[in-house]
């Protein structure tokens, strides 16, 4: 195996568990061994498929003032940001708050649930790739943080109600976060059976 | 060793960067550019094509938009017509300035120093591989995934934008507007996101493996290729945590403040919950905020409302179990109109925090708002009445006309028998309350016709429609002026002129006991000295004493000394209830008089008389008061002097006097019938002859000096004659004396007839005349 970080070939030895195997060169993590066992990810992914749909049907945020209440799903920012002309920005962000965890999820499901079975299904592996690559394009956690700032930030001007959709995408967060941690690409790429 | 460091590359294979897959670069199976790894489909390359190039136009695309990016605005906000524009470091400032140290840090790091770092970082790494560097290329590999890893955190900013936009669309109060910045600062994250996935860290270790690729690679297949180390997994730390540590952090930071700057909870009970709204209506002190309802609740016993309102620290020191609070709504009463803002910015719990006293949480809270609150100059006295009159709350107090104060409250005595009112007197006023100030019901008109004309009088016109009180003191009493203390009761007179009458105070009640009836003597008759009224008749009761078969009339009468002035000292500088015993001992009395000769009203008459016998106050006698010593009344005195002459005419021995007198006249019948008497007469005529006998000598012989003698005594009668003429003055003075004689035996007539006809009168006087 070559290290992706420094091009060096190595062995990688068998280890126990929740042991990392690292670049003896530079460094870097090289493999994690972790269970092989695909269930817990998968079932991780199908509670976050669920709390996905919440976070996204129910309200948001809901701002009280003076009587007024005004209240905001997910989407209300970004399409309050298209109007305003920023449709590029509207765009980058729906894409990396809405589409490509919503493309990620789905594609780790198309992916998991016949890899748990020990089956495979047409593209599979290109569907997983996918997943590895928009990894760092999915910035729902940082979204999160970001909701936390404006709610100290609004505090002052208003009265902030959580709507359940922020429990929900903490949740979500917390779900797909493990969903990854758990789960061993290569309990998926050792599925390929080499056509030649 | 380093022969022993075998890269793919030097052996002839290439690594999938994504599913880690190794494959054999032949270089029949075609140009590398168009390898595809079999597994999963990603393009493979031993090395990222133009790299560095790449790298390097991204990453100066993304150094210019960073300047934009910082120096444009982020975001405008227009709130109420007034546009102000927001740049990422302005931002940070106001977090600093607003105390929330940890947001503008996570801001300030996601915004400013991670973008900046990332292209500082990527800049050096770049020119370290140009430069074919040899230096650190392990620690150089740390700081690349580094900055690959933390570079999308940047996008913070970009969706608190977001958000923000989002939730601040207020109508036409607020809104806000995403500002030219924000599509720059995107890009720099996406730049540097790519630079990043661009740059090939491999470059950094191909610096020091060039030399050696072609001696190595003769030894052809693979030679004792290295095994990887195993660790524990004791340091590594996934960088997601990041966002439940910084959650974390804030959430603990804004417990901590919240705690610090949480000041007392408090819950006040009202009847009703009109124009409260939990998180809404604000609790105010001297129209400060100083806390916010957060709850209104039902209380347990269905009948009162629970407003839970949490209040700011610096309250702490303002609450207490003597703070009082109230709705504060708009009101309108005949005086004055309150609270009008509240119209318009709804209701607000108001306070008065009163007497420092114990630390409370649970309060009562006021119906009605009080009238005088803590601190105000002034002083609080109490108005007690047998009716409300006009002790509204919030009624005017009026002194010579002027508004000094205010009725702050009033209640039913528990007994029931008076109201008792609690009065606000405003400094410097509240010195003009004497204890011996009188208090009157000034509320209505005061309309009187009498012969000097028709005397209209009011206080204001406003105690015409909402009524109120007045007070003023009578200066011309005798005790010294003191002003009256904190809460000193009063009595509430129903009108001025009966205020500045008269008042009595319990110390000057006296019981008489008087002995005879007192047909005539009501309840309020007068207690009159020398025709002064000085007093009056509270209670008239009767009693009979079982041990002396006797029946005494006891009569409570209430005075005023201080109606009469004491001139000079008594000889042992008595005052008061001790006047009283010096006066009685110098022959004060009281006595019952009768007022009204037609009605025969009765009234009390304090007198001196200086011939009574002494006597001397009895103290706490019979009701609990002093008894005064009385006297019987003029027409008793006739009554028991009547009695006593006629006992003494019944003791008169007129039989006996008869019985003398008859036998006088027997003694003279006998003597009349007797022979002695004969013998007398006939001696007598014996006697005469021999009279006869003188007398011719007599006028033989003393005739002419009888002459003389009668001449003398005609002269001398003459005189007299002259003395008893008509005209003479004895004369008339005698006839005067007759004709009075003759009209008072008259008199007597007419008044024998009258007793005749009404005895009664002897007692009662004359009845009316017909």
């Amino acid at each position: 195996m070559a290290c992706n970080h420094c091009d060096l070939m190595q062995r990688v030895p068998p280890g126990p568990q929740g042991a990392v195997a690292v670049c003896r060169r530079c460094g870097c993590e090289l493999v994690r061994y972790q269970s092989k066992d695909l269930q817990r990810p998968l079932a991780l992914a199908c509670a976050g498929a669920v709390l996905f749909a919440l976070f996204n049907a129910f309200p948001f945020l809901a701002l009280k003032k003076a009587g007024l209440v005004h209240q905001t799903h997910l989407i209300t920012g970004i399409y309050f940001l298209s109007q305003q002309g920023a449709h590029s920005l509207a765009a980058l962000v729906a894409l990396t708050v809405l589409l490509v965890p919503a493309a990620h999820l789905f594609a780790l499901l198309y992916v998991l649930i016949p890899a748990t079975f020990n089956r495979t299904l047409p593209g599979m592996f290109r569907v997983f790739r996918w997943v590895r690559t928009l990894q760092p394009w999915h910035m729902l956690e940082i979204f999160m943080l970001a909701v936390l700032v404006s709610l100290v930030k609004l505090a002052k001007l208003a009265e902030i109600v959580p709507g359940p959709a922020v429990y929900c995408l903490a949740a979500f967060i917390v779900v797909t976060a493990a969903a990854n941690a758990g789960l061993d690409p290569h309990a998926v790429w050792a599925l390929w059976k080499d056509p030649r | 060793m380093m022969s022993s460091f075998m890269t793919a590359r030097q052996l002839g294979y290439l690594s999938c960067s994504v599913c880690h897959l190794l494959c054999s670069n032949c270089p029949e199976s075609g140009a590398e550019e168009r390898r595809r790894c079999p597994r999963c489909g990603a393009r493979l390359h031993s090395r990222k094509p133009d790299s560095i190039t790449r790298t390097w136009a991204l990453l100066l695309a993304a150094a210019l938009f960073y300047v934009p990016a910082n120096a444009l605005p982020m975001t405008t906000v227009t709130a109420l017509g007034k546009a102000q524009s927001d740049t990422i470091l302005s931002g940070v400032i106001y977090f600093i300035q607003t105390g929330s140290w940890p947001i503008a840090v996570v801001i300030f790091v996601a915004s400013v120093l991670v973008p900046l770092l990332k292209l500082l970082i990527l800049a050096c790494l770049l020119i370290s591989v140009q430069r074919r560097s040899r230096f650190r290329p392990r620690d150089r590999t740390r700081l690349y995934l580094l900055t690959e890893a933390v570079g999308r955190w940047s996008m913070l900013d970009v969706f608190v934008v977001t958000i923000l936009v989002g939730m601040v669309k207020l109508g036409t109060l607020a809104t806000i507007e995403v500002g030219p910045a924000a599509l720059f600062f995107a890009a720099v994250v996406v730049l540097t996101m790519g630079a990043a996935m661009s740059f090939d860290p491999r470059l950094i270790w191909d610096a020091g493996e060039e030399s050696m690729t072609e001696s190595d690679r003769s030894n052809g297949g693979i030679p004792d290729m290295p095994v990887a180390p195993v660790r524990k997994r004791s340091f590594h730390i996934s960088l997601l945590w990041v966002v439940p540590l910084v959650a974390a952090l804030i959430g603990a930071w804004l417990v901590v403040k919240g705690i610090r700057e949480r000041g007392p909870r408090i819950t006040i009970t009202f009847k009703s919950a009109e124009g409260l709204e939990a998180g809404k209506t604000k609790v105010k002190y001297k129209d400060v905020d100083i806390g916010t309802v957060t709850a209104v609740e039902l209380g347990p016993d269905l009948q009162h409302v629970l407003v839970k309102a949490e209040l700011v620290k610096s309250a702490q020191g303002l609450i207490s179990e003597n703070t009082r609070f109230w709705v504060a709504r708009a009101r309108v009463s005949a005086t004055a109109i309150y609270g009008l803002g509240t119209v318009f910015s709804g209701a607000y719990i108001d306070l008065d925090p009163g007497k420092p006293g114990k630390p409370a949480r649970h309060f009562t809270g006021l119906e009605e708002p009080p009238i005088v609150t803590t601190g105000l100059p002034g002083r609080h006295f109490i108005v007690e009445s047998a009716r409300k009159e006009s002790l509204e709350v919030g009624a005017p107090v009026y002194f010579r006309q002027i508004r000094v104060g205010e009725v702050v409250s009033y209640r039913l005595r528990d007994d029931g028998r008076t109201i008792e009112a609690k009065v606000f007197v405003h400094a410097p006023y509240h010195r003009f309350v004497w204890k011996n100030t009188r208090f009157w019901d000034s509320g209505g008109i005061d309309l009187k016709v009498d012969a000097s004309g028709v005397h209209l009088y009011t206080e204001s016109l406003a105690t015409v429609l909402a009524g109120g009180i007045a007070f003023d003191t009578i200066q011309e009493s005798p005790e010294p002026l003191e002003e009256a203390p904190e809460d000193y009761v009063f009595r509430l007179f129903p009108n001025r002129e009966k205020a500045l009458e008269k008042t009595y105070s319990p110390d000057n009640y006296f019981v008489l006991l008087f002995e005879g009836s007192v047909r005539g003597l009501s309840v309020g008759a007068p207690v009159e000295f020398r025709g002064i009224p000085v007093g009056k008749v509270i209670d008239i009761r009767s009693e009979f004493n079982l041990s002396t078969n006797k029946v005494k009339i006891p009569v409570i009468i209430a005075t005023e000394p201080e109606r009469i002035s004491f001139v000079g000292t008594a000889p042992n500088r008595e005052s008061g209830k001790n006047l009283f015993e010096y006066l009685v001992s110098q022959g004060l009395r009281a006595q019952l008089r009768s007022g009204n000769v037609l009605t025969g009203q009765l009234y009390v008459a304090l007198d001196l008389f200086p011939n009574a016998q002494p006597a001397h106050v009895t103290h706490g006698g019979r009701y609990g008061y002093a008894e005064l010593p009385t006297v019987p009344s003029p027409l008793e005195e006739i009554g028991s002097k009547l009695s006593s002459l006629l006992d003494k005419m019944d003791r008169l021995p007129l039989e006996q006097i008869g019985a003398d007198l008859r036998d006088t006249l027997q003694g003279a019948k006998r003597i009349t019938t007797s022979q002695d008497l004969l013998n007398t007469v006939k001696s007598l005529e014996a006697a005469s002859k021999e009279m006869h006998l003188l007398l011719k000598t007599l006028r033989t012989q003393t005739t002419p000096e009888m002459d003389a003698a009668l001449g003398q005594a005609r002269t001398s009668l003459a005189a007299v004659e002259s003395l008893l003429r008509s005209d003479s003055p004895l004369h008339s003075r005698l006839i005067a004396a007759a004709e009075e004689f003759a009209a008072a035996s008259r008199t007597l007539k007419v008044l024998a007839e009258a007793l005749e006809r009404d005895p009664q009168s002897v007692l009662f006087g004359k009845g009316q005349e017909e």
